[in-house]
């Protein structure tokens, strides 16, 4: 050491005392950087008076080591001729692919450098000239020469979780238990970073709104001409797993980067080489880790959900030369046609959700409508005493029981079931509300919530079969008994509809329009509640067989087709909807709001119906009960 | 009687029917709601293309004072998001909402307030998350007239910080020895700092261990080691004068309403403008009143800083470096890790 560099060493030593180094100096702050720069205030508001530089480093990430750059120097980046003058002068944005030194104990200080991400970069859908435009497109948030890999990246940490601290330290305390703490100094950061390289380090969700950062901007898909493939992905049943916290589900980058790939060479998906290519798709969907025993159809699934294909707003060529004004035409997406089997499917169910539950609810609302005006049927009252009558004879209330016992277990096997898939699978439909994850939450996550939501399905399948034997055995006893066809044992069965029950229709519609004053005198069951009982037999049907599809989704993948699932899980969904809707406004209002029977109809507990209800909806088997027990029923008179 | 008990059955029944008729009433437009909300989704969803949600595409690109303050939900940024696009280093606990206070809620002065003197902007502004505006911009501020803590959030006088409390108990080469006093302190030091998921943690280990137990002394261990890289000036308390010599809040709200109502604006905005900065120092004193030697304003022992941080406080190369740079000079780090034959 010549006597310059002596000098030069104790000025060195002198003013790094004078700065505090002896007492807060890290590893890989050196410079002592972090005596100003960990202050949360240190920024400034830029000249343009809106984006705020901020040069705050949270001194965390060092000493606690929580990400790969955690050892790197300030200096690595940031070049020390213009970082070393205080007050620092304009300061070159960092180049990544700069060479640093990865300091190591123990160890000489190797160089490393991201130049070969770049390199890779050059070959992958993300070239740098698409990066470049996309930051033009997105409204230049990148200053000029920052680097795009901020577009995906900020300082990398190893975990992202909040429980992040509790377990920082779990696995290497554990060799403690026989090394005591003669560990070597760099072992549980080289755990941690070997460990977080062994997930990701992002949620699917995360992932999904960095890439829906470019992918879901209009101008960036209008320019690449793509559709909006977040808002896809999140339709589907991915991505509906994903919105309901589920991390076993498929995120972007399980699709489009192949196994040994690294998210640097993603390709776009008509390259040959792309995971998420036609050609080697089926390869992608069937790895080990999502799909193993899966058919080759199961590509034809769709993993990007779009009944109605997305659109962009693309400008007329002669706008395209005079961007100053014009009007942005809408395009569909290129390759899409809207009249798929699914958006039929779907516009099938649409036209049958509107025939059905739209007449379902306009009933509902012209009977509260005569509730609300307090209008009764002119025989109201007149029923309501014969009722009272027909109880008072000690064979009156079996007269007047319209379910059997075995037929109210029955109810509430189904009711129970019901319940159990709306609560399990209602939050799939609507996953992107926080309601619907906590529920899921609440119900111990998505794994548990769709076991509970295939087995109360299967026993309702099963329940359906059972009801369906039960409804032969009956119908066969009842031949027997009164010796009559089989057509007219079929006919005569009590929830089978007849042109009485047509008739019964038109004229509780001339009821409810106030073009007649009293209302139809329907038997044991009415026309509304012989439809409610056929659409529990339709949807059973509809459910269950598409459900089973899409349980053994495997099978489905192998003998039938992978589209098969989307289809059927739109049929199940759509159903789905129509039976909560029937069931809630229509079934739910009967049998528990109703002011004839709140809070709780009692028929299916008991097997009695409300005096009032009888009255009003079931006044002809009021009459029929009154001629078997030989009791006026007033119409004589 | 028998009249009052008819009438008084007749009025039962009419009061009866009548919450009937409302209540069905209310399941009529619930109904009709639900119908309409029923058909509206079913079109949306079938007929119209998907959009991303907006919780999905909503993500601020830039760094901004929106972004910063962290009080618009929707600007957000969660733990696990990268920050905005244009910053690279973490910006998971940010939020410097909460240090609205005084000047900075007025509506004229933002949460990085210094923004004229180029060469020193960046530096005052760190001070803003822990020292009042009056410590250096109040006129005629002297040591006697008293500092001490305010609270952020009540902007009551307060006790020093516990964070800070905390640092000094594990400056010693032994550990302290934990127990109730220890758990408190976390406690309060807890509620005063941004959510961090560090001291609950330890929280909970050193509650749930008894006092000298190798977990509770794990646990202290794990707080000696991350408790430096947490005081980094949020400490829930910004340093303030005790005694309020300027405008109280009820003085300085009219002005300041008056200063943005536009009937008083044009000729007497400078007035009010004056009467608002009547006691203020534009140009704010000299650092070293602060960080000296000797400071002739604050006493950081009695404010409770632990003994290693005021060393390099009360450093006189600081203060001058900083005083050198308010002057128009420049500031050379030492070349300490490049060794002179690397040159």
């Amino acid at each position: 050491m010549n006597g310059k560099t002596y000098q030069r060493w104790i000025a060195v030593c002198a003013m790094a005392w004078a700065l505090g180094i002896q007492a807060v100096a890290r590893a890989a702050d050196p410079e002592n950087c972090l005596m100003c720069h960990r202050y949360q205030g240190l920024g400034r508001i830029d000249e343009n008076g809106e984006s705020v530089r901020l040069f705050h480093v949270d001194p965390m990430y060092y000493d606690r080591e929580l990400g790969p750059h955690a050892r790197l120097k300030c200096t690595d980046c940031h070049p020390r001729d213009q970082v070393a003058v205080i007050p620092h002068q304009s300061v070159t944005p960092v180049d990544c692919t700069n060479a640093c030194h990865l300091v190591t104990p123990n160890r000489p200080p190797q160089q490393f450098a991201h130049d070969s991400i770049a390199d890779m970069l050059k070959h992958s859908a993300h070239t740098p000239e698409v990066l470049k435009k996309s930051n033009e497109l997105l409204g230049s948030p990148l200053r000029e020469g920052q680097s795009t890999c901020l577009l995906c990246h900020d300082e990398p940490t190893f975990r992202r979780d909040k429980k992040r601290f509790a377990f920082e330290d779990a696995s290497t305390s554990r060799c403690d238990v026989c090394h005591g703490e003669r560990l070597p100094q760099d072992t549980p950061f080289a755990f941690k970073h070997v460990v977080s390289r062994s997930h990701p380090a992002r949620t699917h969700e995360q992932l999904a709104r960095s890439c829906a950062l470019c992918h879901s901007n209009s101008a960036v898909r209008r320019e690449f001409e793509m559709p909006d493939t977040v808002a896809s992905y999140l339709a589907s049943f991915h991505g509906k797993a994903m919105l309901l916290g589920d991390e076993e589900t498929a995120g972007c980058l399980d699709c489009h980067v192949g196994e040994l790939q690294n998210v640097h060479t993603m390709k776009p998906h008509d390259a040959v080489a792309s995971s998420a290519n036609e050609g080697k798709l089926p390869d992608t969907c069937r790895s080990d880790a999502c799909h193993p025993a899966a058919g080759a159809l199961v590509t034809a699934a769709a993993v990007h959900m779009e009944i109605t294909p997305s659109r962009y707003e693309t400008a007329s060529s002669d706008d395209r030369s005079d961007s100053s004004g014009g009007v942005a035409a809408t395009t569909t997406s290129p390759k899409q046609s809207i009249w798929s089997i699914e958006f039929m499917i779907a516009g099938m169910f649409v036209v049958l959700i509107m025939c059905t539950f739209g007449p379902s609810a306009v009933l509902q609302l012209l009977e509260l409508l005569q509730l609300v005006l307090g209008r009764h049927n002119l025989r109201h009252f007149e029923y309501i005493d014969l009722n009272n009558r027909i109880k008072q004879n000690p064979d009156g209330t079996q007269k007047l029981s319209r379910f059997s016992i075995h037929q109210r277990v029955q109810h509430w096997i189904l009711a129970i079931c019901f319940t159990a898939l709306v609560l399990t699978g209602f939050p799939i439909k609507f996953a992107g509300d926080p309601w619907a994850k906590w529920l899921i939450e609440t119900l111990g996550g998505l794994t548990m919530a769709r076991r509970i939501h295939r087995y109360s399905g299967l026993i309702l399948v099963v329940g359906a079969v059972y009801h369906i034997l039960y409804v032969l055995y009956c119908l066969i006893q009842d031949k027997r008994r009164r010796n009559v066809s089989w057509m007219r044992a079929v006919l005569d069965l009590p929830l089978v509809v007849t042109p009485a029950d047509v008739k019964e229709l038109l004229h509780l519609l001339g009821f409810l329009f106030f073009l007649r004053k009293t209302r139809p005198a329907p038997g044991r069951f009415g026309l509304k509640e012989k439809f409610e009982y056929f659409g529990v037999f339709w949807g059973c049907t509809l459910l269950g067989m598409t459900g089973i599809l899409m349980w053994g989704n495997s099978w489905t993948s192998h003998y039938v087709s992978g589209r098969m699932l989307t289809v059927s899980n739109l049929i199940h969904t759509l159903e789905a909807y129509l039976a909560i809707l029937h069931v809630f406004v229509f079934h739910m209002i009967g049998v528990m709001l109703s002011p004839h029977v709140f809070p709780l109809h009692k028929a299916m507990f008991t097997g009695e119906t409300p005096a009032a209800e009888m009255a009003d909806a079931h006044a002809g088997m009021l009459k029929q009960a009154a001629s078997d027990l030989a009791i006026s029923d007033g119409e004589s008179k | 009687m028998t009249n009052q008990g008819h009438s008084s059955t007749h009025h039962h029944g009419a009061f009866k029917g009548l919450v009937i008729r409302l209540y069905s009433l209310g399941l009529l437009i619930a109904v009709t709601w639900i119908s309409y909300c029923a058909f509206a989704f079913l079109f949306r969803s079938v007929f119209s293309p998907k959009l991303t949600p907006d919780r999905f595409t909503n993500r601020p690109l830039q760094l901004d004072l929106a972004t910063l303050d962290g009080n618009d939900p929707s600007r957000m940024i969660d733990d696990g998001d990268t920050a905005p696009l244009d910053h690279y280093h973490g910006v998971g606990e940010l939020s410097f909402g909460r240090f609205q206070t005084g000047c900075l809620t007025s509506g004229c002065h933002t949460i990085l307030p210094h923004e004229t003197d180029k060469a020193t902007r960046a530096l005052a502004n760190f001070h803003v998350t822990f020292l009042d505006c009056a410590m250096c911009h109040r006129n005629a501020l002297t040591k006697e007239e008293g500092i001490g803590w305010k609270n952020v959030s009540s902007g009551e006088p307060q006790s020093t910080p516990a964070l800070l409390l905390l640092v000094s108990q594990f400056q010693g080469e032994e550990l302290p020895e934990g127990g109730d006093k220890m758990i408190e302190l976390v406690r309060e030091a807890i509620e005063a700092a941004p959510p961090n998921p560090v001291l609950p943690h330890l929280l909970l280990q050193l509650e749930t261990s008894e006092p000298a137990s190798p977990m509770h002394r794990h646990a202290l261990a794990r707080l000696r080691a991350v408790l430096p890289s947490m005081a980094k000036g949020d400490y829930g308390a910004i340093i303030a004068p005790k005694n309020n010599t300027g405008y109280s809040t009820n003085e300085l709200e009219p002005l300041i309403e008056a200063y943005f109502s536009p009937k008083d604006g044009g000729a007497n905005r400078r007035a009010i403008q004056d009467k608002i900065h009547k006691n203020v120092l534009v140009k704010p004193r000299a650092c070293q009143q602060c960080h000296d030697a000797e400071p002739t304003r604050i006493d950081f022992a009695a404010l409770g800083y632990p003994e290693n941080r005021i060393g390099p406080l009360q450093n006189n190369a600081i203060a001058n470096m900083v005083q050198q740079i308010r002057d128009g000079k420049t500031f050379h780090l030492p070349n300490v890790l490049e060794s002179p034959t690397d040159e």
